[in-house]
């Protein structure tokens, strides 16, 4: 059996030649080759840069600005996608209400990581009673369909912004608690954490930096996809009526006006950007959320 | 197994009764008065006769009295009234139940169907063009909003190429035949089998994929059977073992509705009962439809389990 001299000699020069590559390179190489993944994360961009830049990018001069004269107008060279029934600029509504839509989907996903990291956590790490109460809870809100409590919640709290992101956040918590506890139930029975435990470490340190930092992947894919699903859910309960409230534009507001038979037969241009514009970003970020899965779970490295 | 069933179903009335008390318990959360979803607040009514009305109705009581009244009255068959219209709540669910389990079956039989077979091929011939065109579809299938492809197709197919009507159930003044019914579900039936499509599609693929690197596929292969039986005998049967889990989530929809595309073509079903319910917040009709969605998600489950079973003879249950 050669000694450890012997063996850094005999592999020394090969170490030398093959440059070191930490697992964020390696984790950002397999993300950069999911070309799908890389093209969403461009056009999320561009969403995004688009949205927080609003001012910048359109030309009317806010969303709310009406222009009596010109109600109802087609796409033209002064209204890139058209007017609506007051005069305010599609287009300019559609920047704006990407905003209110990805600062919802953003801040409701927040919320479920919080409460779902939270809950899972406790739940893996000291398993029993607590864990099955939490495990049936899940189990509960995850069986029913979103729309029906997204529906019954909305009918209690009524609609607004603040209440549709805390309904979308309190909705959605158990797919990231169950994603951590899966990840804490294996974590904590390997090696490290038996080490840090024989060297005396409380358990809220084990938990907190032993445990926590390797459910992070999980929860990076999660998030990613959550955003992507919160985004859908606001534009379908504002679609409705129930969420996001006019004047302010959402993506699923705007929507909302072609609930009315004629606005949806003659002016197209009022609610199918907002439309097209959900259908991009979703899709967009679900692409970069799969190239994150691949990129993330080395096990899956081709 | 009967004996299997009769605990499941046993096991089922404490969950059915831990839903309702939630449901109802979250009803009561509701800022304002519940009598207000019975007389509007702004009807001029002396504030005696509110009171009176208060009583009849029961609405005097705690909730913890009125929620086992509902009870009591729910196990002998009776769901109540509504409360903005005389209608009685099965009544509703009754006259409701049927559109929807039509919209929703044939929705499922195109979703499944197409689903399981395109899944299939894409397994087969993974990486190839077809695999690549049916994965774009099924993504874009998964992150277009089933109201976005509602508004889509009844834009294009009932308002610019006129080849079905703008919704509702059968035309009204004319006597419902076969043809006019048809006409009615196709459109809304294949917006909402497409999200089926989509979803049946990936969780095919993935598990043919699975099954077809198995070692008894090869086994199979290599003692020269046909390729068409190693598919369907060898690979499909095990393969779909995961895709009945994700079948049998759907089945509640087919009492629940879709509550999207039922108010976007103004489908009399199951759907657009609960967002009536909810908008004007008439609460013994969410309650009924609660129950009816509970039911259909624990028969949903219990089938799911015995499908199993009759998939994978290796799972028993005694």
């Amino acid at each position: 059996m050669p000694t450890r001299a012997a063996e850094d000699d005999q592999f020394g020069g090969l170490r030398r030649q093959t440059a070191v590559i930490s697992p964020a390179r390696q984790t950002l190489r397999r993300f950069l080759r999911h070309r799908m993944a890389v093209i969403g994360l461009v056009v999320a961009a561009i969403v995004v840069l688009a949205a927080v830049l609003a001012p910048v990018v359109t030309r009317s001069a806010g969303p709310d600005v009406i222009d009596l004269r010109a109600r109802n107008e087609g796409p033209s060279a002064e209204h890139w996608l058209g007017t609506d029934r007051t005069g305010r600029d599609t287009f300019t509504r559609v920047v704006y209400a990407g905003r209110v839509s990805l600062s919802v989907g953003v801040a409701a996903v927040l919320i479920s990581v919080a409460i779902g990291t939270t809950l899972g956590a406790i739940a893996g790490f000291n398993g029993g009673l607590l864990d099955s109460v939490v495990m049936r809870i899940t189990d509960v809100i995850m069986t029913f369909p979103a729309i029906v409590i997204l529906l019954t919640v909305a009918a209690i709290t009524g609609p607004g912004i603040t209440q549709t992101v805390v309904i979308l956040g309190l909705l959605n918590w158990p797919i990231p608690c169950r994603l951590v506890r899966a990840k804490l139930l294996s974590i904590r029975e390997q090696e490290f954490v038996l080490a840090a435990r024989a060297m005396g470490a409380r358990r809220s340190r084990i938990l907190i930096s032993h445990a926590l930092p390797n459910a992070l992947d999980v929860l990076i894919v999660y998030a990613s996809l959550g955003i992507a699903t919160a985004i859908l859910l606001e534009a379908g309960l504002s679609f409705l009526g129930l969420g996001v409230q006019p004047p302010t534009p959402s993506w699923g507001n705007m929507l909302n006006v072609a609930r009315n038979v004629s606005v949806l037969e003659q002016y197209p241009w009022q609610w199918l950007p907002a439309g097209i514009a959900i259908v991009i970003t979703v899709l967009s970020i679900n692409f970069v959320g799969d190239g994150l899965r691949d990129a993330l779970d080395p096990r899956t490295k081709l | 197994m009967g004996q299997y069933i009769q605990r499941r179903l046993a096991l089922s009335l404490p969950i059915l009764v831990v839903i309702t008390a939630l449901i109802f318990t979250l009803l009561q959360l509701t800022p304002g008065d519940p009598l207000d979803s019975y007389i509007p607040p702004d009807q001029p009514l002396p504030e005696a006769q509110r009171e009176v009305i208060r009583r009849e109705l029961g609405l005097d009581q705690p909730a913890v009295i009125r929620y086992f009244f509902w009870l009591r009255e729910t196990a002998q068959g009776n769901l109540g009234f509504r409360a903005t219209t005389p209608e009685s709540v099965l009544g509703a669910i009754q006259r409701s139940l049927g559109p929807t389990l039509l919209l929703m079956g044939t929705a499922m039989v195109i979703g499944i169907g197409a689903g399981l077979a395109l899944g299939v091929v894409a397994a087969l011939k993974q990486y190839s063009w077809l695999d690549t065109v049916l994965t774009v579809v099924a993504f874009l299938g998964v992150s277009m909003p089933v109201y976005l492809a509602g508004l889509i197709g009844l834009y294009f197919f009932a308002m610019r190429l006129g080849w079905f009507p703008a919704g509702g159930f059968t035309t009204p003044g004319q006597p419902a035949n076969l043809g006019d019914r048809l006409h009615h579900l196709i459109l809304p039936a294949s917006i909402i089998g497409l999200n089926y499509v989509a979803s049946t599609m990936r969780y095919t693929r993935s598990a043919m994929l699975d099954v077809l690197g198995q070692d008894y596929v090869r086994t199979a292969r290599a003692k020269g059977l046909f390729e068409a039986v190693v598919v369907r005998r060898h690979a499909l049967r095990n393969a779909l073992l995961p895709v009945v889990t994700i079948v049998g989530t759907y089945l509640p929809a087919l009492l629940g509705g879709a509550v999207f595309i039922e108010s976007i073509f103004s489908w009399p079903g199951m759907g657009r009962l609960y967002l009536d319910g909810v908008e004007s917040r008439d609460y013994p009709l969410i309650m009924g439809l609660t129950l009816v969605l509970a039911v259909a998600i624990l028969v949903a489950n219990l089938l799911t389990d015995l499908a199993y079973a009759l998939i994978d003879p290796r799972i028993r249950y005694g």
